[in-house]
């Protein structure tokens, strides 16, 4: 890995996560929102920074992290430049769990199950997915069956919206489906970042064992990694990290798909070094769009689902015919 | 003198399927042992079951005396090292990058290469020849190249022992040369070297000992001409072979197919 | 035995021939008896105007208490979803329906020379007051109508402000982060109970979303609600939970106004102001 690539990202992050800052309807002056942060200002200012602002750009970077992350790893893992939280199921089985425990009132009662939905739909998609494909899937049927959960997770999802007691409820759909952190607070992120920072840790401890998975499983294997147990750690840490990050901000999708590609090039294609920098990178990608939706359309903000698939979507295609090319 | 590494009473399955029976293995240091035998006769999977990828139904693998699920985590990993059929790389990394993925057992998590990895790395690629192509994306090379550097990805980690599986299939003449005289200088050097070969003659030119397989059981084992008899050529291979020497060293030529079993047994029912 | 079967058919016929409600509506054309209501607004006023007996059906959402102020008026009366079959089998002499509402039912209706009212949804207090009057008369019961206009308006005078002193200001805000801007009737309602609509001040015109960063920084005196926060839960509720709108719920006045209150036009939008003008009497006081 080039030394410079993980300060110059890191940089990138902070400057990201600054403009964040200073995006809002509000148009506050940049030194009152850095007053603002340190609680210096009048306590209008200070609300807006530190209760809506900053929450947002948090979970943004959080977020963002965790879809670069997850979507690195289970590439590594399954060796396929295709595998994404979104793509795969992951997150729309994650929206279904947290739908299932915000519209019954569950989560109201008890707010931790909000994120706990999240991750048991995680959980579920992956072994589906890894049932329905099996493990060293080809693209094609991890493809089919991340299409398959996704459409029937996002199928429950609206019959879920429909029976809830709520009237809004049947219109938050494409919250669910297409994400957003717009109204997020501290509430959010207490509940979240926690559960992503757990999952980070178990996702960055496969770093090594998806390197040798380079190499094939039985390689791996006799380089001494065990590799059942890499593979518990990595459903649990995709799972715990997209879950709880798709149940406070629904299922954004192609932030996986897009950093890893961009980065790999930069990393020598070494799938443990792609970890930290997609991290970094998808904290980036998320703080823009999540900028974009605040600046392009202030009144009624776009869904941060629109930006980033506006973004991947044609990357997608590019994958596509790409990967054509390689099979011909 | 203690084995390098031995197997006793060896019983493998894949799934349900029993492929090894009470199979006996022995490697010594300086030793390369050839493992033939027709397809399906349970070589790849003894190879697998010595290199600690497959978990014997019955029976041990010993490094040293030691049984294999006694030792330390990675103290096996760091002196065996083990060559799967038709491997390659998922991702385009470069030559050097792949190769340092053989030093994995000897570094500590976490922890950047270290001085002594990079010379291991510099050491493997030369007695590969592979050099040049430090920078090269590995999926980019032909098979002769990728062939070498998978060798030099195993020998990176500086083993004791090398468990390869075919890995001269798929090369022409030339290269399928190289990689046996590569093979032998491993042996020379003291290491132990176990290869899974179809090719007959480079079995008998390059091993010191064969082993052949059928059934999942041992049919033989010994010193090639031993072992590749025209007998055992005919009961287990099945072929009539052209068997000679040259310039002192051994070749066997496969010639004629013997009739299958049940072609013999159909001809006698009609004739 | 024919005979007297034939008799007896004859007989039912007849009987069930006086039954009709068409035929007793024919003899007194200016007091309908069989009124069928297909919207929430006129339902109220129906239920409001007249006697229970001469109500066929209102609307579902006339007897649920989220919506309708009079739901508790509304017990033992057949409900209906606004579809032309169930208003059919009533046969009722006059049906009342929204502008926006079942327009197929009602084009059907009128097909049918079915007797419908339409009343669209009055914008200001004059419009509130003429649509009272209106749906009184079609009814035939005028004197009734008067009566609750002028109850409506002593309750409006109560709550209107004593001088011409500075307005408070206030925001209605719903869930969605949707506030209420100029030209609705809440807006009117803000305006009579003695209060500046700050949503119609920042050029908001009718419900359009503001974000939580504006309404913090805008500051209004008075924060207008329309519960106090028992919703199913939804993200569009989850909303007004924010932290930073709790903040400002504990800092500035809080007025709740139950939807059912203005969501129509009708006599109750005056209790609706008489809690805006509490909410400004006491922001008044505190000011001193």
């Amino acid at each position: 890995m080039r030394g410079w690539l993980l300060p110059s990202l890191a940089l990138l992050v902070i400057a990201a996560f600054a403009g964040s800052l200073l995006v809002g309807p509000a148009g506050l002056a940049p030194l009152a929102v850095l007053d603002g942060l340190f609680g210096l200002r009048s306590e209008t200012v200070v609300l807006v920074v530190q209760e809506i602002r900053l929450p947002r750009s948090l979970l943004a970077a959080t977020i963002g992290a965790t879809l670069g992350l997850a979507g690195a790893a289970l590439q590594g893992y399954l060796r396929n430049p295709l595998a994404e939280p979104g793509l795969i199921g992951i997150s729309g089985a994650a929206a279904l769990g947290a739908v299932l425990t915000l519209y019954t009132g569950l989560s109201a009662a008890f707010s931790l199950a909000l994120p706990i939905g999240g991750m048991a739909g995680a959980v579920c998609a992956v072994l589906l997915v890894q049932a329905l494909a099996g493990r060293d899937a080809g693209t094609l049927s991890l493809i089919l069956a991340g299409v398959a959960v996704t459409s029937f997770a996002a199928a429950l999802t609206s019959l879920a919206l429909n029976l809830a007691p709520s009237p809004f409820a049947a219109l938050e759909i494409v919250f669910w489906l297409l994400g957003s952190l717009s109204g997020r607070s501290m509430e959010h992120v207490a509940l979240a970042v926690p559960f992503m920072a757990i999952g980070w840790l178990l996702l960055a401890s496969c770093a090594r064992g998806l390197d040798a998975l380079t190499l094939g499983e039985d390689a791996a294997r006799s380089l001494g990694f065990d590799l059942r147990a890499l593979r518990r750690r990595l459903i649990l840490g995709t799972a715990l990290s997209v879950g709880a990050a798709t149940a406070v901000a629904g299922a954004i999708g192609f932030v996986g798909l897009v950093i890893p590609h961009l980065l790999r090039p930069l990393v020598g294609y070494r799938p443990g070094a792609l970890l930290p920098v997609s991290a970094l990178g998808g904290a980036v990608l998320l703080l823009l769009a999540d900028m974009a939706v605040r600046v392009v359309t202030p009144g009624q903000e776009l869904k941060l689902g629109v930006v980033t698939a506006l973004i991947g979507a044609p990357f997608f295609f590019w994958l596509v015919v790409q990967s054509r090319r390689e099979a011909t | 003198m203690t084995a390098l590494l031995e197997a006793s009473s060896l019983a493998v399955s894949l799934g349900r399927r029993p492929v090894l029976d009470d199979v006996a293995f022995t490697l010594a240091p300086g030793e390369t042992v050839g493992l033939v035998g027709p397809n399906g006769a349970g070589k790849t999977t003894l190879l697998r079951a010595l290199a600690g990828v497959l978990k014997p139904v019955r029976g041990e693998v010993r490094l040293e005396g030691q049984p294999v699920g006694s030792l330390p985590h990675g103290h096996f990993a760091a002196r065996v090292a083990y060559l799967p059929q038709g491997g390659g790389s998922y991702w385009a990394v470069p030559v050097r990058t792949l190769v340092m993925l053989g030093r994995l057992p000897h570094r500590e998590r976490w922890s950047k290469p270290e001085t002594a990895d990079e010379r291991a790395v510099d050491t493997a690629l030369a007695a590969t020849g592979v050099e040049h192509l430090a920078e090269r994306p590995v999926t980019e090379l032909s098979g002769g190249e990728r062939a070498r550097v998978l060798l030099a990805r195993a020998l990176a980690g500086e083993p004791q022992l090398l468990l390869a599986d075919e890995p001269v299939s798929g090369l022409d003449p030339y290269h399928r040369l190289e990689v046996m005289e590569h093979l032998r200088a491993l042996s020379q050097a003291g290491k132990a070297v176990v290869v899974v070969l179809h090719d007959l003659t480079l079995a008998a030119r390059f091993c010191d000992r064969l082993v052949l397989l059928a059934d999942g059981k041992v049919a033989a084992s010994g010193p090639p001409e031993e072992v590749l008899t025209p007998q055992r050529l005919d009961s287990v291979y099945r072929v009539r072979a052209v068997l000679g020497r040259q310039g002192g060293e051994p070749f066997v030529v496969p010639w004629d197919r013997l009739g299958d079993k049940d072609d013999s047994s159909l001809a006698e029912g009609t004739g | 035995m024919p005979r007297a079967r034939a008799v007896l058919v004859i007989a039912a016929f007849a009987i069930l021939a006086c039954l009709q409600p068409g035929a007793a509506g024919a003899a007194d054309g200016e007091r309908p008896a069989r009124v069928v209501s297909l919207n929430l607004c006129t339902d109220q006023l129906v239920l409001e105007l007249l006697e229970r007996e001469r109500i066929a059906s209102i609307s579902f959402l006339g007897a649920d208490p989220r919506y309708s102020a009079v739901a508790g008026r509304a017990r033992g009366i057949p409900r209906n979803h606004g579809r032309a079959e169930e208003v059919l089998r009533l046969d009722p002499d006059l049906v009342l329906a929204g502008t926006y509402t079942s327009r197929a039912t009602v084009a059907l209706l009128r097909r049918l020379d079915y007797r419908v009212v339409e009343m669209a949804p009055p914008r200001d207090i004059p419009a509130v007051r003429a649509q009272i009057r209106r749906i009184a008369d079609v009814l035939g019961v005028s004197k009734r109508g008067e009566a609750l206009i002028r109850a409506f308006d002593r309750k409006l005078r109560a709550a209107a402000p004593a001088g011409a002193g500075a307005r408070p200001s206030a925001v209605i805000y719903e869930a969605n982060g949707i506030a209420v801007g100029d030209g609705e009737l809440a807006d009117a309602a803000v305006e009579a109970a003695g209060l500046s609509n700050l949503a119609a001040e920042m050029g908001l015109r009718g419900p359009s979303p503001l974000s939580l960063e504006h309404l913090v920084v805008a500051r209004p005196d008075v924060l207008i609600l329309q519960n106090h926060g028992e919703n199913a839960p939804s993200q569009a509720t989850h909303l007004l939970d924010h932290p930073a709108l709790r903040h400002l719920r504990e800092r500035t006045a809080v007025a709740i106004v139950p939807e059912a209150l203005w969501t129509c036009g009708g006599p109750q939008l005056a209790e609706a102001v008489a809690r805006l003008a509490e909410a400004r009497r006491a922001v008044q006081r505190e000011g001193g």
